[in-house]
């Protein structure tokens, strides 16, 4: 048969048009050419239809007074502009958004592990857990959070505080001398070759100090009186958590931590090469953590030690005028400023409880959580931990039975197993749809107008009420959290690339 | 039947001891009464029709799976629940699967160097350098990098008994190796096999393949619903003169 030489064909088209490879490109033009003629019709129209109600897009408008106030809102006023009420808005998402992720991971995990434990109680109750809370709506958690919880808490006056003000007395030095005891027991069961009697040993040794502390036997008796000031206050205002603030020393006290995390790094560095090199096994992790641990404290008591200066100058308050004091008793009485504190303090981070302003209405100083926040937050990080439990438990038992027979049979400990065998294969499994969890709660964080929580969607929902720019705001929300969204997946990316497997 | 006495070889105590070992799988009764002893450096092939306990017998040494009733003891350890004991033991005994249960996220020589490192205390030095020598032995030393899932069947396997002994072990167990195996890759993990047993290594090794039963065993052992039916060295089970057990000769007629 004769071989049809390509284009010789009795045809009416000439030969370059039946060519799939253009007749494709062809395609595509067509196809772009639509597309175009499409969307500008229909932003022809849009702008058209806008501009007649005077409403056409800009973000000019952002400059404007926004002349409305808002909760949850640190220093913002309504006399600044639009754009600072919008960036209280992408603060308060973000507030609700990283811790969330994070919380939820922690629960979640737990909840994971939790769902495949031997333990029958501990099973049950975190199966409960997981199937009540997935199979509500998350709204009507959120609200529940609200109006459930959050509103029958006590009043601002009748604060629940953390710990119990007032002055108590600890048997400080029998605790000091009972870790020290535990810490030895510790040790001593560690050299038992059986594990049974390891674990025996260790587990009754401790036993016995902790009971004898429970049961108040006091055989060193050195009770220290110690004054406690609550740190955390719980009312129907929400809750209040105590500041650390970074004083004078801060940051010479720095130099020690950092010095003590590179000290860490290097031994677990050194440590694992001296594991390869000649097998010995080495604790490294708990070594390296003891001496980063060591030199931060070692610097806390170093700071410590430096002198205060013997007088001070104070205003006081009955007086009307600056008096000079002695350091010690301006401090007993409260009456240093806190640049002075800061200043003169022995400490690299001051401790500053909650307290209330003058009036007794707001916080003035530590850190507050708002009852609008805590109902968003608690919400979506209860209801994204059942679904990332069910992922959890998926993705362990994803891994097959054979590679934990083949880690017994080798000999591995069931801590390696876990550590070098179960958990890089149950990865790869569980991040993908960990990804997509991370991704729903950050998306759902949007539910927070439900409980009036001043997050990016609902300041926007009032900007584009006073302004009338509904393009330029939904614009932005939709920018806002495809931003969020696009980093949580850039990073879940990352991670995913690093367990995924090698084949052929 | 009579016990393989005559397999007697180097030592004279038993490596293992079986004293009426009986297990269940809940109510299933999968192995019993079984009494068997195996010397240093004899090589027992386990055969007997699907469920018959074959496999089940040879995890329960190493305790993959628990036995009930009766005494184990392998090198002179005592299987019982004391972990310490199982530890000693699994350090001894090598096993192969029928599915490799290589571990997919290591390369090669990662899988084989792991356990040795971790559980032998060795350096990564000594180790590879085992690692290495024992990919030779099993012919495959150019895989060493790659990933287990960009192996063929038959090297997979190999890798594995390769990984299984890097530990050193006194006695290996093989539970179906080849009966994942596409037919032309059977023979090149059999040769494998077949040259450990001549090294002298202890072994039992539950097989389908017949010829090489035939060829490598130093003893057969034939099982059926748990029980042990029949043993004897293979020159003997497999002959025709000689006159089996019922059951047996059912099994012998419908393979041979």
């Amino acid at each position: 048969m004769a071989i049809k030489p390509a284009g010789q064909q009795e045809n009416l088209l000439p030969a370059m048009f039946r060519d799939g490879r253009i007749l494709q490109g062809i395609a595509q033009i067509i196809f772009v050419v639509i597309v175009v003629i499409v969307l500008n019709d229909l932003q022809t129209r849009i702008n058209t239809a806008l501009e007649s109600t005077n409403q056409s897009p800009n973000f000019e408008f952002l400059q404007n007074r926004a002349g409305f106030s808002l909760a949850d809102s640190g220093s913002y006023s309504s006399n600044d502009r639009y754009i600072d009420a919008f960036e209280v808005g992408f603060i308060n998402t973000l507030r609700v958004v990283l811790l969330g992720l994070a919380s939820t991971t922690v629960i979640g995990i737990m909840a994971g592990i939790f769902l495949l434990s031997r333990n029958f109680l501990l099973r049950t109750i975190s199966r409960a857990y997981v199937e009540v809370l997935r199979n509500t709506p998350v709204l009507l958690q959120i609200i529940a959070w609200y109006f459930i919880v959050m509103l029958s808490l006590p009043q601002q006056q009748e604060s629940i505080a953390f710990p119990r003000e007032g002055v108590r007395s600890l048997p400080l030095l029998q605790y000091a001398l009972s870790l020290l005891v535990v810490l030895f027991i510790w040790q001593y069961g560690g050299t038992l070759r059986r594990p049974a009697w390891r674990n025996g040993v260790r587990q009754a040794g401790i036993a016995v100090v902790v009971l004898v502390n429970l049961l108040g036997i006091s055989i060193v008796g050195a009770a220290t009186p110690i004054e406690f000031h609550p740190g955390i206050y719980i009312s129907i205002k929400g809750v209040a958590v105590f500041e650390l603030i970074p004083s004078a020393l801060f940051g010479v006290w720095m130099v020690f931590v950092v010095l003590g995390a590179v000290v860490a790094l290097a031994m677990s560095r050194y440590f694992a090469f001296i594991t390869e090199s000649t097998g010995q096994p080495i604790p490294r992790t708990r070594l390296a953590l003891t001496a980063f641990i060591s030199f931060t404290l070692l610097g806390w008591i170093i700071m410590g030690m430096r002198p205060t200066p013997s007088a001070i100058s104070v205003y006081d308050d009955e007086g009307g005028a600056f008096i000079e004091m002695e350091y010690e008793d301006a401090f007993e009485s409260g009456m240093l400023t806190i640049e002075q504190e800061l200043e003169y303090t022995r400490q690299p981070l001051l401790f500053r409880p909650p307290t209330l302003d003058r009036r007794g209405r707001n916080i003035e100083t530590g850190i507050e959580f708002s009852p609008n926040y805590l109902a968003v937050f608690l919400g979506l990080v209860i209801y994204t931990s059942a679904f990332i439990a069910e992922i959890v438990r998926a993705g362990i038992q994803a891994v097959p039975k054979g590679q934990l027979e083949a880690s017994r049979a080798l000999g591995l400990s069931q801590a390696d197993m876990l550590r070098l065998i179960i958990l890089p294969q149950a990865l790869r499994v569980i991040i993908p749809p960990l990804g997509n969890q991370f991704l729903n709660l950050s998306k759902n964080s949007s539910l927070a107008i439900a409980v009036a929580y001043t997050d990016i969607y609902q300041v926007t929902f009032t900007i584009i009420n006073q302004s009338g720019q509904s393009v330029t705001g939904i614009v932005m929300v939709m920018l806002s959290y495809l931003f969020i969204s696009l980093c949580i997946s850039l990073l879940m990316n990352v991670i995913n690339q690093r367990y995924q497997l090698v084949t052929r | 039947m009579e016990d393989g006495k005559q397999q007697v070889m180097a030592g004279d105590e038993p490596i293992i001891i079986c004293r009426d070992m009986n297990k269940w799988f809940g109510e299933f009764h999968v192995l019993r009464n079984i009494s068997i002893e195996v010397m240093p450096q004899e090589v027992l092939v386990i055969i007997g029709p699907s469920g018959s306990g074959k496999s089940t017998f040879i995890r329960c040494i190493n305790r993959l799976e628990e036995h009930q009733d009766g005494t184990i003891i392998v090198d002179g350890i005592e299987l019982s629940h004391d972990v310490q004991n199982i530890a000693d033991i699994r350090r001894e005994t090598g096993m192969v699967f029928q599915q490799f249960n290589l571990f997919p996220h290591l390369t090669v020589i990662d899988n084989i160097t792991l356990a040795p490192m971790k559980v032998r205390h060795w350096a990564r030095d000594k180790a590879e350098q085992r690692a290495m020598e024992l990919l030779e032995r099993v012919e495959i030393p150019e895989q060493a990098f790659k990933y287990p899932g960009q192996l063929s069947g038959g090297q997979q396997q190999r890798v594995a008994i390769a990984r299984a002994l890097a530990m050193e072990p006194k006695i290996m167990l093989f539970d179906e190796p080849t009966s994942a195996l596409d037919p032309e890759m059977i023979k090149e993990v059999l040769d494998v096999i077949e040259e450990l047993a001549r090294s002298g290594m202890t072994m039992l090794v539950v097989t389908h393949e017949m010829g090489f039963a035939r060829e490598v065993a130093d003893r057969i052992i034939f099982m059926d619903m748990g029980r042990i039916v029949e043993q004897g060295p293979p020159e003997n089970f497999f002959s025709p003169d000689i006159e089996h057990h019922p059951r047996t000769q059912e099994f012998l007629d419908q393979i041979l």
